[in-house]
């Protein structure tokens, strides 16, 4: 996101976020509870928007949190917090995919990628890319089109980040990303 | 414009590595060639980067439930009861315990205080009274939950009914003691509301509001009466209840 010249942080919120991830990090809970406050929303929407289940988010959002205090210490500030927060979420939610057997049956009816082709593309009817239209369709997304969607459109992953994050090389990543538009836009224009 | 299903195939091929710009210069100049001529080609590409557009943009979420409260009981211990704390709080979090010691040690001193100088030279009994170690002082293993109260040297208590016939000037005194431990302990009780549970802060604010109007009417009594032993000992004993339940607040365990 980019500051314009009317959303200026003023330094003491700046100053105040360093000195509560510094305390956190010595093991002051107040102040961690300070950095969770700080950071909960975007935890929380990144885990929703990679999941497309709310209720699953909320325990993954918890699980984020309770992972970076126990790692706190090893964060030396050679990247900005919410940066390392970010990436750390990104880790939890991918490694809950693989550890978790709760949610087996919901990974198999969910990506299927022959299931979910690449629709064709037409323009029977206009788009209607209202943001909680958008919110919606990203939920139905097979969860790897998903994922490569959220972290490339939305949190602005490159294809070789998100190749190294999943897996999978640059081109494969292209190419889920550009499916998971299409299956978007055939969602929004029903 | 013109229509040929074979061109927008091509697009179609093409579209991913048009929108990453990766085609190369001449695929380039073909795919902008058919976009300039095709209206459908055009307006698929349109709805694509409004995807695109939209989804840099998306408002970020609330979570419909505060997480924290989850995340804090398993983060670690929750606050123990100020006389036991864990080895890792105790290091982390001194200052309440240390206002918790200073406030206890004051109430100590100043009942014994209040108490010797109501007594006057000659005591009829004594008792001994109980205190609290000062928190930092304990052993970080000691995983008791309540205070273990430790016996001290016995102060000087007047007998029954003759305390308070002391004179206005003494009770005067007493009552400026009495605030004052009064005092000390609200400060350190503030300090642990939100560590509370609700409803025992409910239940807490409601004793205390019963004991502050009885320590009003006592000292309205007292002030058309101030020689009264019978006022005096009403608002000895109204004011000692109130240091009490500040004093078994303080050591109430945190909600869990």
């Amino acid at each position: 996101m980019t500051a314009t010249a009317t959303e200026v942080v003023p330094i003491t919120t700046i100053d105040q976020g360093s000195t509560d991830v510094a305390r956190a990090a010595s093991g002051d809970r107040r102040a961690f509870e300070h950095v969770y406050r700080a950071h909960l929303q975007h935890v929380y929407s990144l885990c929703v928007r990679m999941t497309g289940d709310r209720t699953r988010a909320e325990e993954l959002t918890q699980d984020v949190f309770v992972r970076a205090w126990e790692k706190l210490s090893t964060f030396r500030g050679e990247s900005a917090f919410s940066t390392w927060l970010h990436r750390l979420t990104v880790n939890v939610v991918l490694n809950e995919r693989r550890v978790d057997g709760r949610d087996r049956g919901r990974m198999v009816s969910t990506d299927e990628d022959e299931e979910h082709d690449a629709p064709a593309i037409s323009s029977a009817q206009p788009l209607h890319a209202e943001k909680m239209d958008l919110e919606w369709a990203i939920a139905k997304l097979p969860r790897g089109a998903r994922q490569v969607f959220v972290l490339h459109d939305v949190e602005g992953f490159t294809h070789e980040e998100i190749g190294t994050m999943l897996g999978v090389t640059a081109g494969g990543c292209k190419a889920q990303l550009h499916r998971a538009r299409l299956l978007l836009r055939e969602a929004l224009t029903r | 414009m013109t229509y040929d299903k074979h061109e927008c195939d091509l697009m179609c091929e093409r579209l991913a590595a048009y929108l990453e710009g990766d085609l190369a210069p001449e695929e380039q100049a073909a795919a902008d060639a058919h976009l300039a001529s095709c209206a459908a080609c055009r307006a698929v590409l349109a709805e694509l980067r409004t995807i695109v557009a939209q989804a840099a943009s998306l408002p970020p979420l609330n979570p419909p439930r505060d997480l924290w409260a989850g995340i804090e009981s398993r983060i670690g211990t929750r606050v123990t009861p100020l006389g036991a704390p864990s080895a890792r709080r105790a290091a982390r979090r001194p200052w309440p315990l240390a206002i918790a010691a200073a406030a206890l040690i004051a109430l100590t001193a100043g009942t014994t205080y209040l108490l010797t100088t109501r007594s006057g030279a000659t005591p009829a009994s004594t008792v001994a009274t109980v205190t609290q170690p000062p928190a930092q002082t304990r052993d970080s293993s000691d995983t008791a939950t309540r205070p273990v109260p430790q016996r001290v040297a016995p102060v000087a208590v007047p007998p029954s009914g003759e305390k308070l016939a002391s004179n206005t000037k003494k009770d005067v005194n007493a009552a400026r003691v009495y605030d004052r431990e009064i005092s000390l302990l609200d400060s350190l009780v503030r300090t642990r509301r939100n560590e509370l549970d609700p409803k025992t802060v409910k239940v807490i604010e409601k004793n205390l509001s019963i004991i502050d109007s009885a320590i009003a009417e006592s000292r309205a009594a007292l002030a058309r009466d101030p020689r009264s032993p019978l006022l005096n000992n009403r608002l000895d004993n109204v004011l000692g209840s109130k240091v009490e339940l500040l004093r078994t607040i303080a050591f109430l365990p945190s909600q869990s």
